[in-house]
């Protein structure tokens, strides 16, 4: 079935995806090929966001000796400090080989030995796993998967709508009905109608630029929807910070270098004044090295780069120090530390500065194993999605995540779609808020909306960066308040074709309520777990704080609850 | 002295309607382009659109002419005096951005995929060593912008990158297509000229996604 010339009138589909990174495309693709008429949204052409940046290695669990579901499980919750939700670990932990199998169905190529097959010998194991789990891809492939996907698109019946933005959901009596969309091209504003909306749209990392690793467009526009929905959010507060990116110069600021089996057996961490606050990191998780610099830096150890220093020559010369780097170095994630830092500190002979980045979200919206958000049609596959990592996630595990969750979604939705009617367009709901949409063109108010999203990325970091404290937090959220209120203000140019302006405006919007949730959840939980730390509650609390901080929209209000475990 | 950039504005081509705008980027702050703009977009002029994604090295959708050049804004160091244009030969919406859309059509219609397989565990598979050179495409289309035999919507050949693309698919062991045959319905031969093809990410284009086609 060839593309339609779309008018943009009357577009009902059976699945809506927004997002077309792995998680969306897999899901699409999937769904397309059950025979469910499927629609993918992308704000950027489809096969970018952070999958295109991605390493492109991925778990490939029950190979290794000594690794079977309940290795897997037993790891993943330990890494998640517990508060992981069961089943969408026991689903990873038992069908986590299979991520490989559906990307490769796609199209990608993972290692390979001289003979063409996946050994043991070939998997690495990285911080947190009991044993080597992880396969790699020749060269940082994340720009290949990107292409592979697009591929996979390709080859299916999905329709694909390139630089479009989901402005809104469009719900009734808790009942998704679609998606309220705006074409960048050409300015219009138009609606889809769907049996079930998927929602695919990744993390929020881009919420704390320069400070992250992530690409641009990923600043939480899915949180905002899901909540603005009625959607049930969960662990809002678990924001994971890979320990190591770089400090300098500003160009690379907050671009990763790597997880912390990257230091290898002999690297340490050294402080401004000479002395050694860390070492054997390797097996440690990304939270608790995070932590460590987070804290060391908070206390006014850091460097004049606002880091600590990252010293692997320890490594130099031994075998399993040198077996560490290895991987890295094929991945091709240290070229940046030739090209900025210099050859030497390429080859570990001389250290440089890390710092910790925003690099993940754990939490997002609370759903169950077929990824069924509390709204009814609402779905979440991939990082958007809340649980399965607990407070903390494990390298690699990324990457299954979106691809097993969005064939498992996929796999839902073709009796899903069967049991349910096609909604009846609301014309007057959709006309409200295609009105909204439009009159961001030409708003002859004060600020430009990109000021506002500047004025969140400087205050994430000070707020729910990766050491947090009760007046911070409160502080940050009446500054948050300030800036909502700066929205009703905007300056903003008038033309169709391709407004960024409008762009910002609609992703401030977003990171906003983001914002709110993020540094609401934190507050909540007076203790630290994961990659949640605050000053304030420094230890681990199971007794009080064994479980999960459960969001949810009430008029304008943020209302939670406290989902303890064993209930 | 600040560095100087001069930025096409509007929206190019026949019917188009262009000229350059000129911004300050104050000295010593910046290293490369990207930032340059940036800071322009986010001081001066928001009005200005501009693609950008992985802020280094990797995605390549900050692809543009940079001084006559197609290059990556997050790898051109920022010199004194820049003048930034559209990439050529491509369509433009507006300002430095391109129109991306035509070419996911382009993969459906040449079919750049591999067939569907029912996978219950890895394939054996082994990519040969001109795989993993075209696996370094960024699809900047830098190698377009360069390419000025070739324009879309007008050149009865395809482009550098489509060609690269079905050389992807023809060393991939799981095609079955016959891509040869494709490459040449779809105006190989136009470059047996051999005029260098230039890519920013090292894919030797030439030797890896023309010159097998021409039988070379």
């Amino acid at each position: 079935m060839a593309l339609k010339e779309r008018t943009h009138e009357q577009l009902v589909y059976d699945v809506v995806c927004v997002g077309a990174g792995g998680a969306g495309v897999t899901v699409a693709v999937w769904a397309s090929n059950s025979g469910l008429s499927t629609a993918l949204l992308s704000k950027e052409p489809a096969g970018y966001g952070n999958t295109r940046m991605s390493g492109g290695s991925i778990v490939f669990p029950g190979i290794s000796e000594g690794d079977g579901k309940n290795t897997f499980y037993h790891d993943l919750m330990k890494g998640g400090e517990y508060i992981n939700q069961e089943e969408l670990v026991r689903i990873m932990a038992s069908h986590g080989a299979e991520g490989i199998l559906i990307l490769e169905e796609f199209g990608h190529a993972f290692f390979r030995d001289d003979k063409g097959m996946i050994t043991s010998d070939l998997l690495t194991k990285w911080g947190g796993h009991s044993c080597a789990r992880t396969i790699s891809s020749p060269g940082k492939m994340g720009s290949l998967i990107g292409q592979v996907l697009r591929g996979a698109l390709a080859r299916s019946e999905v329709d694909l709508f390139e630089d479009t933005v989901a402005c809104r959901l469009l719900v009734k009596d808790n009942r998704i009905e679609g998606v309220v969309c705006l074409d960048l091209v050409s300015g219009k504003v138009f609606p889809i109608y769907a049996k079930a909306v998927i929602l695919a749209t990744g993390g929020l990392g881009w919420m704390y630029y320069p400070r992250t690793s992530n690409f641009r467009t990923v600043c939480g526009d899915g949180f905002a929807l899901a909540f603005d929905a009625g959607c049930e959010m969960i662990d809002m507060e678990m924001v994971q910070f890979l320990p190591f990116s770089f400090t300098h110069p500003s160009f690379i600021q907050g671009i990763g270098v790597g997880d912390p089996m990257a230091a290898g057996p002999y690297g340490r961490l050294i402080n401004k004044d000479g002395e050694v606050v860390l070492e054997k990191m390797n097996v440690l998780t990304r939270a608790q090295v995070a932590k460590v610099i987070a804290l060391e830096i908070a206390k006014g150890k850091g460097t004049e780069h606002g880091g600590l220093i990252l010293d692997l020559r320890g490594n130099l010369g031994k075998e399993d120090g040198m077996k560490a780097r290895e991987p890295w170095v094929s991945m091709g994630l240290f070229d940046p530390v030739m090209e900025v830092h210099g050859i030497e500190a390429f080859r570990w002979e001389k250290p440089w500065d890390v710092a910790p980045t925003a690099h993940f979200m754990m939490g997002g919206v609370r759903v169950d194993g077929q990824g069924r958000s509390s709204v009814d049609g609402l779905f979440a596959v991939g990082e958007i999605r809340g649980g399965l990592h607990g407070a903390n996630r494990l390298g690699s595990v990324a990457l299954a995540e979106i691809f097993i969750s969005g064939k498992s979604t996929a796999d839902t939705l073709e009796s899903y779609c069967k049991k349910c009617k096609l909604p009846e367009p609301e014309e007057d709901t959709f006309k409200k808020e295609r009105d909204k949409v439009l009159s961001l063109f030409g708003r002859k108010g004060r600020i430009r909306p990109i000021l506002l999203k500047k004025g969140i990325h400087d205050l994430m970091w000070e707020t729910t960066g990766p050491v947090r404290e009760k007046m911070k937090m409160e502080d940050g959220l009446a500054k948050v308040d300030k800036i909502e209120s700066m929205l009703d203000d905007l300056n903003i140019s008038p033309f169709k074709e391709y407004n960024l302006e409008v762009l910002d405006a609609i992703e401030a919007e977003f990171m906003v309520k983001t914002a709110k949730m993020i540094t609401t959840s934190a507050l909540v939980r007076k203790e630290s777990r994961g990659a949640h730390t605050r000053l304030d509650f420094p230890d681990r609390d199971d007794q009080n704080w064994l479980g999960n901080i459960v969001l949810k929209q009430e008029g304008t209000q943020i209302r939670w609850h406290f989902l303890r475990k064993g209930n | 002295m600040d560095h100087i950039l001069y930025i096409q504005r509007g929206i190019g081509g026949e019917d188009g309607d262009t000229r350059i705008q000129k911004y300050i980027v104050p000295r010593g702050k910046y290293q490369n382009v990207l930032e340059a703009l940036i800071h322009v977009y986010e001081n001066e002029d928001s009005t200005l659109a501009f693609r950008m994604g992985c802020r280094y090295k990797t995605c390549g959708l900050c692809a543009m002419d940079i001084n006559g050049t197609a290059r990556m804004a997050c790898l051109t160091k920022l010199s004194d005096e820049v003048i930034l244009k559209p990439l050529r030969n491509l369509p433009v919406i507006r300002d430095l951005l391109i129109n991306r859309r035509p070419f996911f059509q382009k993969l459906r219609e040449y079919r750049i995929f591999i067939p569907h397989r029912d996978l219950c565990e890895p394939e054996q598979l082994q990519v040969p060593e001109n795989y993993r050179q075209l696996a370094k495409c960024r699809e900047c289309f830098c190698c377009v912008s360069d390419y000025d035999a070739y324009k879309f919507g007008k050149s009865d050949f395809e482009s550098p990158y489509i060609f690269v693309k079905i050389a992807q698919a023809h060393y991939d062991p799981r095609n079955l297509i016959d891509r040869k045959e494709q490459a040449k319905k779809l105006g190989v031969e136009k470059y047996r000229q051999g005029a260098k093809i230039p890519c920013p990410f090292g894919v030797p284009i030439f030797e890896t996604a023309i010159a097998p086609f021409l039988g070379m």
